[in-house]
């Protein structure tokens, strides 16, 4: 098995969800990720905090950030276990984040130790 | 979170984000006052959002409603000490702030929950109002989830709200200081409340649901919370046996098509006997000591057709006997006396019961007016004048209100 990253943009306004629509929300993303692990391919998962700060360069500039507002925000990562890039692929797809316009990027994480050998 | 930590994943159990929705609107609002009722709604949606966020990866915590009210808690603090303008909401936040760990007592969640909802009945709004208001601060329902529920447009159900809201911060004194009687003076405003929320549910028809059963479970919800306060009042304890024993009926009130069935038409074998039983459970505790009320009587009426094996076997002399002694203590009731020369006739139908059917005609408003027709036209089909009958469905037809009712009408004049 391999090791792919998965990172989720998204939009983390959820300004216009009623309460029960959060919760069905949150019950499909634990229902997905249960049967990712029964399958075997969850490895690891964490949101990431909305708060945040970028440093540019060698001048170090600092600048708030990400924006929250848009959609290029990562609010999350999973490090998922597929064969190949194409199941890990489809295994993406199930994400129910999807429904609610969210973006996947899935990549597959270099093994560096295979450059010496092992 | 490692993939070894997902072993036991707790579950969310059925509305829990609804239903605390309502209790930290209500405890909240009592701690920090009603002028803050827009910044604590506020402060709750975004604890959901932070809840959605974490318990996505994490799963749910050992006891999520805790983690809830603790979140809000602080997200409605730092709100209130951000927002300069209330000044004075600041000072009442501050000063309850000086257990960081504070823990909510189910005496003092429920407590808070029942001033509010006191405060919502009390408001001198139009009966819809009052119920969206309660739907919305109470029961948790967004605007899209009233809107559909009651068949409103959202617009409307926005425009209700914030009428609603700004007069309950107009009323604050009736929430912040209520006298210690109000609970017991303003029951029947709270009993009569739930009545109509559920009553709402079941007849509110929303695509071939029939049955919005959400309302019916919030009214039942809210009926307990009104229990707990006082668990041997007798009228609660009624009008609790009602509701269960005609949500018991639910399953098999509606075909699989979507269409109503007649209490003569129903499989009594889908009936819900848990709901049954929790009626009786009820019911025995909901004897008057001096005076009848109404909900006890319906529930004793509703409890002998839970009791009878069929339509037939239904003791309809009792339930006689039960509708005259509703008559006489609401005697402006149209639909009490309808119901009782309809239980008449099924013990056994004269050209009596068609007269007394059209004395009461000018009881019936254009509201009720269905109402009335379809029973005039039972009355006729119970009488074996079936082309009469199909006259008076005929005539109902343009009053019915909701797709189940033309439905009905189609089907008896088929």
């Amino acid at each position: 098995m391999k090791e792919f990253l998965m990172l989720i943009r998204e939009n983390t306004n959820y300004g216009s969800f009623t309460a029960q629509e959060m919760q069905e929300d949150i019950e499909k993303h634990m229902q997905w990720v249960e049967e990712l692990i029964q399958k075997g391919h969850f490895k690891e998962g964490n949101p990431l905090d909305a708060e945040g700060v970028c440093i540019r360069g060698k001048d170090r500039m600092v600048t708030d950030g990400p924006y929250v507002e848009t959609k290029e925000c990562i609010s999350g990562f999973y490090f998922l276990l597929a064969n190949s890039l194409e199941e890990a692929r489809d295994i993406a797809k199930g994400c129910p984040s999807l429904e609610l316009g969210a973006m996947v990027e899935v990549r597959p994480i270099m093994v560096t130790d295979d450059a010496f050998g092992g | 979170m490692h993939s070894e930590d997902k072993q036991a994943l707790n579950r969310l159990t059925a509305h829990l984000f609804r239903e605390n929705a309502g209790k930290m609107t209500a405890v909240l609002v009592r701690l920090y006052g009603i002028d803050s009722l827009d910044t604590i709604t506020d402060a709750i949606q975004d604890t959901f959002e932070s809840a959605l966020l974490k318990w996505r990866y994490s799963g749910v915590p050992e006891n999520p409603s805790a983690w809830l009210i603790k979140v809000a808690r602080n997200k409605t603090i730092n709100a209130l000490k951000r927002d300069a303008r209330s000044v004075t909401a600041l000072t009442s936040a501050l000063a309850n702030n000086t257990e960081p760990e504070v823990v909510f007592s189910e005496y003092e969640i429920t407590d808070s929950q029942l001033r509010l909802l006191l405060a919502c009945c009390r408001l001198d709004l139009t009966q819809q109002k009052k119920m969206i208001l309660t739907l919305n601060v109470l029961c948790g329902f967004g605007v899209r989830e009233i809107a559909n529920a009651l068949l409103l447009s959202e617009e409307a159900v926005k425009k209700a709200l914030y009428r609603a809201k700004s007069e309950l911060k107009n009323k604050k004194q009736q929430f912040e200081n209520p006298e210690k009687e109000d609970i017991r003076k303003y029951s029947v405003m709270l009993y009569m409340s739930v009545y109509l929320l559920f009553n709402e549910g079941y007849k509110t028809t929303s695509d071939a649901a029939g049955i919005n059963t959400d309302l019916c479970y919030e009214a039942i919800r809210l009926a307990k919370l009104i229990r707990e306060q006082d668990t041997a009042n007798p009228e609660i304890n009624g009008l609790l046996a009602l509701l269960f024993f005609t949500i018991a009926r639910f399953p098999a009130r509606i075909t699989t098509t979507g269409e109503w069935l007649t209490l003569a038409e129903q499989d009594r074998s889908l009936w819900n006997r848990t709901f049954i039983a929790e009626g009786f459970y009820y019911l025995d505790q909901a004897k008057p000591e001096q005076e009848l009320n109404t909900y006890y009587l319906e529930a004793l009426i509703a409890s002998l057709h839970s009791m009878a094996s069929s339509f037939d076997h239904t003791n309809w002399q009792a339930i006689v006997y039960l509708y005259e002694q509703l008559e006489r203590l609401q005697p402006e009731a149209a639909l009490v006396r309808l119901n009782r020369i309809v239980a008449e006739m099924h013990i056994s139908i004269t050209s009596e019961q068609l007269e007394a059917i059209d004395q009461i005609e000018t009881m019936f408003g254009k509201e009720n007016r269905f109402v009335w027709l379809t029973t005039k036209a039972y009355a006729h089909e119970r009488l074996g004048d079936l082309i009469v009958a199909r006259y008076w469905y005929n005539e109902a037809l343009p009053f019915a209100k909701t797709a189940m009712d033309r439905a009905f009408i189609a089907k008896k004049r088929a």
